[in-house]
C-alpha cells in the first residue's frame, strides 16, 4: 500500500468509522471514535513504518507478473509508487530530501482521516437518531416499510 | 354571557386547542363538539401517522363534562341533523378541514367544498342568522404569491388580506373554492361570518406541515443556513402559534367590528434564515451558512422538487405516501411575506409574536414528550 493509497484509505475508513460510530457504537460510549481513529491510524503508521524502513520484506509480491521491486529500497519504492499493485508504475525512486515529504504524507493520514469522518458525519449523521444528509436521498420504498412495520407493531 | 358554540374537526390540532381555550376562557359557554366517526377519520387522515402512529392530538378534552361530542360527517347531509336538531347556536366555528397536500383535488373538493356547502345549507335553514356568527378557518395560502409592493431599497412589503387569490396548490384551491361558496352563503342569507386566514401553524401535538421541518433538521442533525443573495430576494417564514391562532379566533369572534372580514393570522416578518439557524441551535444540531445566489437557490429547489416528485410518484405507486409531500416542497422558492396589521389595529395581542418565541415553546414541548429525538 504506497502513501496515496494510504491517504485514500484514512479518508475512507474515517468516514466509515463516523458511520459505524452513528449507528453502532455512540450508545455504548462516546469515546469509541477516537479508540477507532487511534487504532486504525496507528495500525496504518506501523506498517507503513515497518515497510519505508525494508522492515517489512515486500518483495514478496514479485510474485505477480507486473511488479518488479527492486531488492534495495524496495520499501521505499512500494511506498511512493502507489498502485503498483493494480499494474500501475510511475518508477519514482527514493530521493535524499524526500524523507520530509514522506513524513508529510504519513502526517497526513490523520488529517484525510479526520476529512472522512467529518464527511461521514454530514452524510450518516452522527447521534444514534440521526441520518445525515443521507435523509434527502433516501429511497422512498425503506421509509415506507419502516412506516408499514411501524403502524403494524402498534396495531397488534 | 351564557353561549351555545359548534367546533367542528374537533378531533383535529386546532380544534382540541380551540375546546381548551374555550374551556379555560368561557367557562360559561357550552361546547357541541364534532368530528368524523373513528373508522372514517383513520381512514382519511393518514397525514396523522407519517412519522407515527402513538403521536395523538389532546383529543382527552373531548370528555370535559361541558362538551358534548357528536359524530358527524360534512360529506354526509343526513349526519349533520343531529348536531343543529333543536339546537340554536351562538357560534360556529368552522376548523373543520382536509388539510392534506398528498390529497387528489376530487377528495379534497369533496371534503372541504362540498363540506362546508352541505353545513351552510343547514345552518341557514335552522338557526337564527341574526345572531349567529360563523368562523371559518382558511389559509394564507388562497393568496399564493402576490405581486408584492416595494420600499425605497426594493424589498418586499407584506400583504394585506385584499390580495386576489392564486392558490398554488390543490389544497390551496379547494380552501379558495371554500371561500367563494361561503361567499354566496354570505350574500344570499346575510350571513355574519369571519375568516381566518392562517399561516401553517406550529405549537404543540403538531404532526403535519412545519413538524416536517423539525423532523428533517433533527433526523439530518443539520441546520441548512442558506443565505439568498441579494438579500432582497431573501424568503420569509410565515407561522402561527396554535395558542396564538385560537385565541384569535375566540377575539374576532366576540368582536363586532370583524364581522365580514378576512384575518391574517400570522407572526411577525421572519426569514427562512433566522428560523433554520435558530431552530438548529435549540435542537442542538449543527449549522451551517450556506450563502447562494438568487438563481442558484432556484435551482437547487427546483432539483429538490424534481427528486421530491420522483418519491411521490413511487410512494403513490406503493399505495403508500412518501415522508414528505410535493406541495411543501413546491413552498421552498416561494415568497409568503404577510401583514398581521389589520387583526393587531383591532385590538389583538400576539402571546407569541415572533418566531423565537413560536418556536421555542413548540420544540421544548416536542423534545420534552419524546415527538423529537434527543440523547438527553
Amino acid at each position: 500500500m504506497g502513501f496515496l493509497e494510504g491517504l485514500i484509505l484514512s479518508f475512507a475508513a474515517g468516514w466509515i468509522n463516523s458511520y459505524l460510530y452513528r449507528k453502532y457504537l455512540r450508545k455504548h460510549n462516546k469515546d469509541w471514535i477516537v479508540f477507532l481513529a487511534l487504532i486504525f491510524l496507528s495500525i496504518l503508521w506501523m506498517i507503513d513504518s515497518l515497510i519505508y524502513f525494508d522492515i517489512i520484506n515486500m518483495t514478496w509480491l514479485n510474485f505477480l507478473s507486473w511488479v518488479n521491486l527492486p531488492s534495495i529500497g524496495h520499501g521505499k519504492y512500494f511506498l511512493w509508487n502507489s498502485f503498483l499493485i493494480f499494474g500501475v508504475d510511475f518508477q519514482i525512486n527514493h530521493q535524499p530530501g524526500m524523507e520530509v515529504i514522506a513524513g508529510f504524507l504519513l502526517i497526513s493520514y490523520l488529517f484525510w482521516y479526520y476529512f472522512g469522518s467529518k464527511l461521514g458525519k454530514v452524510i450518516h449523521g452522527y447521534k444514534t437518531y440521526q441520518q445525515g444528509h443521507y435523509l434527502i436521498f433516501r429511497p422512498v420504498k425503506k421509509f415506507i416499510k419502516e412506516r408499514e412495520e411501524n403502524l403494524n407493531q402498534l396495531k397488534q | 354571557m351564557r353561549k351555545l358554540v359548534l367546533i367542528d374537526g374537533a378531533k383535529g390540532h386546532t380544534g382540541t386547542f380551540l375546546i381548551r381555550e374555550v374551556l379555560k376562557s368561557k367557562p360559561d359557554w357550552k361546547i357541541i363538539a364534532t368530528d368524523l366517526p373513528v373508522e372514517k377519520r383513520n381512514k382519511i387522515m393518514t397525514k396523522e401517522t407519517i412519522f407515527s402512529r402513538t403521536f395523538k392530538y389532546m383529543t382527552e378534552i373531548l370528555e370535559n363534562e361541558k362538551v358534548t361530542f357528536v359524530s358527524s360527517d360534512l360529506t354526509d347531509k343526513e349526519s349533520l341533523n343531529n348536531l343543529f336538531k333543536e339546537r340554536k347556536y351562538d357560534l360556529i366555528f368552522h376548523t373543520a378541514s382536509l388539510y392534506d397536500y398528498f390529497a387528489p383535488l376530487d377528495l379534497l373538493r369533496k371534503v372541504n367544498v362540498e363540506g362546508i356547502r352541505n353545513l351552510l345549507e343547514i345552518v341557514c335553514k335552522t338557526q337564527d342568522l341574526e345572531k349567529l356568527r360563523f368562523i371559518h378557518w382558511s389559509t394564507c395560502g388562497v393568496y399564493g404569491e402576490p405581486k408584492y409592493k416595494k420600499d425605497n431599497k426594493k424589498y418586499p412589503i407584506p400583504t394585506d388580506e385584499t390580495v386576489p387569490y392564486n392558490p398554488p396548490n390543490n389544497y390551496s384551491v379547494s380552501k379558495m373554492e371554500q371561500e367563494m361558496v361561503l361567499k354566496e352563503y354570505v350574500n344570499d342569507y346575510k350571513l355574519k361570518e369571519v375568516i381566518i386566514r392562517s399561516a401553517p401553524i406550529m405549537g404543540p401535538y403538531q404532526v403535519y406541515g412545519i413538524f416536517h421541518l423539525f423532523q428533517i433538521v433533527n433526523k439530518s442533525g443539520f441546520g441548512p443556513g442558506i443565505h439568498v443573495y441579494p438579500k432582497k430576494k431573501r424568503l420569509a417564514m410565515p407561522l402561527i402559534h396554535v395558542k396564538d391562532l385560537v385565541r384569535a379566533a375566540l377575539f374576532l369572534a366576540e368582536n363586532h367590528n370583524a364581522i365580514g372580514q378576512a384575518y391574517n393570522l400570522v407572526i411577525d416578518v421572519c426569514f427562512q434564515e433566522e428560523f433554520l439557524e435558530y431552530l438548529a441551535d435549540l435542537l442542538n444540531v449543527n449549522y451551517f451558512n450556506f450563502p447562494i445566489w438568487w438563481p442558484f437557490y432556484k435551482l437547487l429547489s427546483k432539483f429538490l422538487f424534481w427528486l421530491d416528485s420522483r418519491k411521490e410518484k413511487k410512494a403513490r405507486k406503493l399505495n403508500s405516501r412518501p415522508p414528505l409531500d410535493l406541495s411543501m416542497t413546491g413552498y421552498m422558492n416561494h415568497q409568503y411575506l404577510f401583514s398581521n396589521k389589520k387583526i393587531k389595529d383591532l385590538g389583538f395581542e400576539f402571546k407569541f409574536p415572533d418566531y423565537k418565541s413560536a418556536t421555542k415553546d413548540t420544540v421544548e414541548w416536542y423534545l420534552k414528550n419524546k415527538w423529537l429525538e434527543s440523547e438527553y
